[in-house]
């Protein structure tokens, strides 16, 4: 039987001297991120990093309810902007600038305990419920706390004559909020999170989660372990705030609607149930994402619309040739011949490129695709040869595989060269290299390399089954008519980028992509094939 | 004095009463069997027992204080652990880690010295640690330790159970069924195994067991029930020649 | 705040009961999938956005206006509307959630909050949003005023009113009378043993997303023709959630009571705005919703056992 060994998540660090350098690691990140990193990048990179952070901080306070404790709770922007407005009220009315360090020490305390009685407000009656009830029990408390601010702005609805701005918002909020605060937070949030799951406390909301009515009869107080992991979350999400507001300067009530309560969870649902790493990760390569996306020219809304049908085609044809008689292999060779058909276009719109006399760029991008797309179209008849893989699919897959690695470097080099900012440009290149890594390395050795390749090649094949498809469309009048001069600011669709991912991820792989998995040495050492040591236990 | 009494326990779901007037003690070093045909209402008295749900009209005493209405978590600190009729391991959590949390219950220290990983978290998440690995050992299961309990044979999957059971350090032990699903090898070696535990540990353990041979053979003391009504309460001998209990298991269709 | 105007309670009231008879639609929808597959369909008042733009489209391009009957007009948007959002409904039922039967619940809830948003901004792409179309004055035939004892009533509010009983007297007779609505009474009181007693539990599931999603689809036509609300691609996720409230109002899985629900909804948001507290009046419906989570769980016509 193919059992899974569970590392115990659970074993302490027991060195205090690891423990102690951890310290002084946090603060030497914290204090180079602030004297050599930040000085360097410009205004928006900075806000860049402080915002992903943020999100992370965010994902990983919310998984500490939804994916530890296994609470689903959808209200988690209402903590967030709790924090954000009573830490960004006090310091607008009674702000001294004698000591800003302080202050914003103090604020941080402020937000979060703020948040912390919100959420036991919320929790106390709400954790009762269970399930899809408490998902929107928790979604109409988050709404109401939302609308009960949007609606104090010194006038008659207000409580007291409150201003919060109303709909507009807190402005002029002092800017206190340094990236080094940002950085401490996050690492602060995750270190309690991962402490909390060192110890047997941890194991307890992990019992919740798992069975609360075997967690009660094994005497953990599942009503009070909920309430405390709401409330904690809670007020780690009003701690974020507060380094929101004092980092915005200005904050609206909209930014803490329903829709920032799902982006949360996207990341949460996303990264991994229950992982503390897939949290963060998700939270700050979807925020940078979402940033990247702005940034992106317009696209043609049939181009798009061309991209989407072709998708669900693919998916489709996938789905049913490995129905048919030609299996997983037909399947496989199916999408390695789509694959290569890619690379050849590359190879060809490389030549085109590569001729461009006006444009040192464009040639060399030219030459790149050139020399990439032939490399790779080599790269699958040498794994043709060699048999590197039980199947003729597999070995075409390999080689995608391989050539998928190649142009994952060289995309990377390339892409250097563009205007994007430094922040994206530097997690576009590790998420890629980490994607690459961890299909190709990851445990099941030889199969990572063909995994890469499908997934190489599904991309391909996308590429390639657009075009005649972007041309089908363009072929129906009342689509042409429609759409012929509509673009597209891939900004505006960053939620329904998000939303398809959400869903493809809950079909695929309803845990998430790290489901329960955290980073932890052990973990890189087994994805790099060495033998895991079995935990010492000092009995 | 008696470890648990209940006294004219009764609990009704809308119409069906599950348990009835149902009144039994157990002492100190008892091991008691529950047995009864199916639907009888012996996972509902367990149910009663733990908290689960809150006896209609009766009392359950345990230590000499009443439990009704306390939530089962109070209860299972007091020193009452269960298992379940139908296995409910963490199922992704290891084998190790299920244990663990079985002793949760007996630490001492605070959320904030866990949230701080302070020294004492430390120590107290060791001990346990060590002491759920002796357990798993005693049930022949160190080979899994770091498996995820889900993975494993539904009857170790069982004993993994129990041992998490015990590893709050129960005064009063309750197996729903421990032996079900069990070839008939596997009934033997857990049979000798809970006699032991009673035996060398001096565990007092209520018992439920579908089949009425392996009960007899362990049980000193048993109360039958049938349609929520005890029916027969005595030594394995008095149960065997009942004319109620007889007719209650051979009326039942199986 | 301002004193109460007692002359303008009996036109609040009126207000209120043609808001709650498409809320009501909508709640239909809700209740009936809750019914068989325990699911919140979160995207079920983004099908209800899609029925308003379908309405739009009949009206403003795949037809004639000036050259039609305007009453075969109406006529065709309401079925256009209703059959597009049955089979729209009917996707989304065989691409994202069949496929999660068997998964845990809380997955599959996460998957519709995942086709809501995927709708609403997704939509972009398709729909005319900018600026926000609105289609009463140009298709609504019913605009007189009437006046029924000092209380002005459009015509329109009597249409959508009819209409909709007439549609709840179908689903009513549907359900109660014949051989497919008592399979999907059996699936919703117990999908297993439907199962093994032989209803093919898919085809039902199927049909219970088309009939509730043909229901959003009609309540869409109607507010956009006679409410005239401007479209967006979010025009559906208040009313949504609200039609949600009022399901569990009624007792989730309960068909009377989520028509009923429905009037309740419609009838508190018009008298909080009636008292002077507009601006919270996207808050009532959630208020709503927890106290009668917390007091209610099973809904006032439900059982008051905890469902949960
Ligand atoms: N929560 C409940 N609601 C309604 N009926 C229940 C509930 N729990 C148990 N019952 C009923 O009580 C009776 C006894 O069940 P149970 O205690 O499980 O019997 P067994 O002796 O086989 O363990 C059964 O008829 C069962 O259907
Ligand atoms: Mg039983």
């Amino acid at each position: 039987m193919a059992a899974a060994t569970v590392t115990p998540s659970f074993a302490p660090g027991r060195y205090v001297l690891v423990r102690l350098l951890s310290f002084l690691l946090v603060a030497a990140i914290a204090f180079v991120v602030e004297r050599q990193v930040v000085p360097s990048l410009n205004n928006y990179d900075a806000t860049l990093i402080v915002r992903s952070l943020l999100y992370a901080s965010l994902a990983v306070s919310l998984n500490l309810i939804n994916g530890i404790t296994g609470q689903f709770s959808v209200g988690h922007a209402a903590f967030f902007l709790v924090g954000a407005y009573v830490s960004g009220y006090v310091t607008r009315n009674y702000f001294d600038s004698q000591d800003p360090l302080l202050w914003i020490t103090g604020m941080t305390v402020v937000g979060g305990v703020a948040a912390a009685i919100a959420g036991i407000v919320v929790g106390l009656p709400s954790l009762r419920l269970r399930g899809d009830y408490l998902a929107v029990a928790t979604l109409g408390f988050g709404e109401i706390i939302r609308i009960i601010v949007q609606n104090q702005d010194g006038k008659n609805l207000s409580f007291g004559g409150l201003d919060l701005g109303g709909a507009f918002g807190l402005n002029k909020i002092d800017k206190l909020t340094h990236v080094w605060h940002v950085v401490v937070l996050f690492i602060l949030i995750v270190a309690l999170c991962r402490n909390l799951l060192k110890t047997s406390h941890g194991l307890s909301f992990l019992a919740v989660r798992e069975d609360e009515l075997a967690a009660e009869a094994t005497g953990v107080n599942t009503t009070r372990t909920k309430v405390v992991a709401f409330v904690l979350g809670a007020a780690m999400a009003g701690m974020v705030g507060t380094l929101f507001a004092h980092h915005e300067g200005f904050i609206t009530p909209v930014t803490f609607d329903m829709s920032t309560s799902f982006l949360i969870l996207t990341m949460v649902v996303i990264g991994g149930t229950g992982s503390i790493t897939g949290a963060a990760l998700a939270g700050a390569a979807l925020k940078l994402l979402e940033e990247a996306l702005r940034k992106i020219d317009q696209i043609p809304a049939i181009d798009l619309l061309g991209y989407i049908v072709s998708a669900l085609l693919v998916l489709l044809l996938v789905k049913t040739l490995r129905r048919s008689r030609f299996g997983e292999n037909g399947r496989h060779v199916f999408l390695s011949l789509l694959g290569a058909v890619a690379l050849a276009g590359a190879v060809v719109k490389g030549l085109a490129l590569s001729g461009d006399a006006d444009s040192g760029y464009v040639r060399f991008v030219g030459w790149a695709m050139l020399a990439v797309g032939s490399l790779s179209i080599l790269f699958i008849v040498v794994a043709l040869v060699r048999r590197a893989g039980a199947t003729v699919g597999e070995r075409m897959l390999t080689g995608l595989g391989w050539a998928g690695a190649l142009i994952a470097l060289v995309g990377c080099y390339v892409h250097w060269f563009t205007g994007v900012s430094v922040v994206i440009k530097v997690s576009v290149i590790a998420m890629l290299l980490a994607l690459a890594a961890f299909t190709t390395l990851s445990g099941h050795g030889r199969r990572g390399m063909p995994a890469f390749g499908a997934v190489v090649a599904l991309f391909g094949s996308l590429i390639v089954v657009k075009m005649p498809v972007t041309m089908a469309l363009h072929s129906v009048p009342f689509i042409e008519e429609n759409l012929k001069d509509t673009l597209y600011s891939p900004n505006n669709l960053r939620m329904a980028i998000f939303a398809f991912l959400l869903v493809v991820v809950m079909l695929v792989r309803p845990i998430g992509v790290l489901g329960h998995h955290e980073f932890s040495w052990d973990l890189v050492k087994r994805m790099f094939g060495m033998k895991h040591k079995q935990q010492e236990i000092a009995v | 004095m008696s470890l648990l009494t209940l006294d004219r326990a009764t609990i009704r779901f809308g119409g069906l009463v599950a348990v009835n007037d149902v009144s039994f003690m157990i002492h100190e070093g008892d091991l008691f069997g529950l047995i009864g045909p199916n639907g009888a209402g012996k996972t509902t008295c367990f149910n009663l027992i733990t908290g689960v749900y809150k006896p209609t009209s009766g009392d359950v005493r345990f230590d000499g204080r009443s439990i009704r209405g306390l939530r089962p978590s109070a209860i299972a600190a007091l020193g009452i652990a269960r298992t379940f009729q139908n296995i409910r391991l963490f199922s992704a959590l290891s084998v190790l880690e299920n244990v663990v949390i079985g002793g949760f219950l007996r630490h001492r220290c605070t959320l904030t010295e866990a949230l701080c990983l302070l020294p004492r978290s430390i120590k107290e998440t060791d001990d346990l640690v060590v002491e759920a690995m002796k357990l798993i050992e005693s049930f022949n299961l160190t080979e899994f330790t770091n498996w995820r309990s889900s993975d494993l044979s539904y009857g170790d999957q069982r004993r993994v159970e129990i041992a998490r059971a015990l590893a709050t350090r129960p005064k009063l032990l309750l197996l729903d069924e421990p032996a079900a699903g069990m070839n008939p090898q596997e009934k033997q070696e857990l049979m000798a195994q809970i006699r032991r535990l009673r035996d060398e540990f001096g565990q007092t353990i209520l018992l439920i067991e579908h089949d009425m041979k392996v009960v007899m053979g362990i049980c000193e003391k048993i109360v039958v029930l049938d349609h929520g009504a005890e029916i027969a309460a005595g030594s394995p001998e008095e149960i065997r020649c009942d004319p109620k209990v007889i007719e209650a298991y051979l009326g039942e269709p199986v | 705040m301002e004193s109460l105007d007692w002359g303008q309670l009996p036109q609040q009231l009126v207000n209120g009961l043609q808001l709650g008879a498409i809320y009501a639609l909508i709640a239909l929808g809700y209740t009936m999938v809750y019914g068989v597959l325990k699911l919140i369909n979160f995207a079920h008042g983004d099908v209800y956005m899609v029925g308003m733009y379908l309405a739009y489209y009949t009206a403003m391009q795949w037809f004639n206006r000036e050259a039609m009957n305007p009453y075969v007009l109406l006529f065709l948007m309401l079925i256009i509307s209703m059959v597009g959002c049955a089979l729209l409904g009917l996707l989304i039922e065989r691409v994202a959630y069949r496929p999660l039967r068997n998964a845990p619940r809380i997955s599959v809830l996460i998957t519709a909050i995942g086709v809501s948003l995927l709708l609403e901004h997704g939509g972009l792409l398709v729909f005319k949003t900018s600026p926000p179309p609105s289609i009463a004055q140009d298709v609504n035939v019913f605009s007189q005023t009437m006046d029924i004892f000092g209380v002005a009533v459009t015509q329109s509010r009597l249409v959508v009113f009819g209409v909709t009983v007439v549609l709840m007297f179908l689903l009513w007779y549907f359900v109660t009378q014949t051989q497919t609505g008592r399979a999907m009474r059996a699936v919703s009181h117990d999908f297993n043993t439907a199962a093994l007693m032989g209803v093919n539990v898919s085809r039902i599931i199927g049909i219970t997303f088309i009939i509730g999603s043909a229901l959003a689809g009609a309540g869409g036509m109607m507010n956009a023709t006679a409410l005239g609300t401007p479209l967006t691609t979010f025009a559906g996720l208040l009313p949504g959630v609200k039609a949600f409230v009022a399901a569990v109002l009624g007792g989730i899985g309960n068909i009377p009571g989520a028509v009923v629900g429905g009037f309740i909804m419609g009838i508190a948001e018009n008298l909080v705005v009636w008292g002077g507290l507009g601006g919270y009046k996207d808050a009532v419906a959630f208020v709503i919703l927890i106290i009668i989570l917390l007091l209610r769980p099973g809904g006032l016509f439900g059982s008051p056992v905890d469902k949960v």
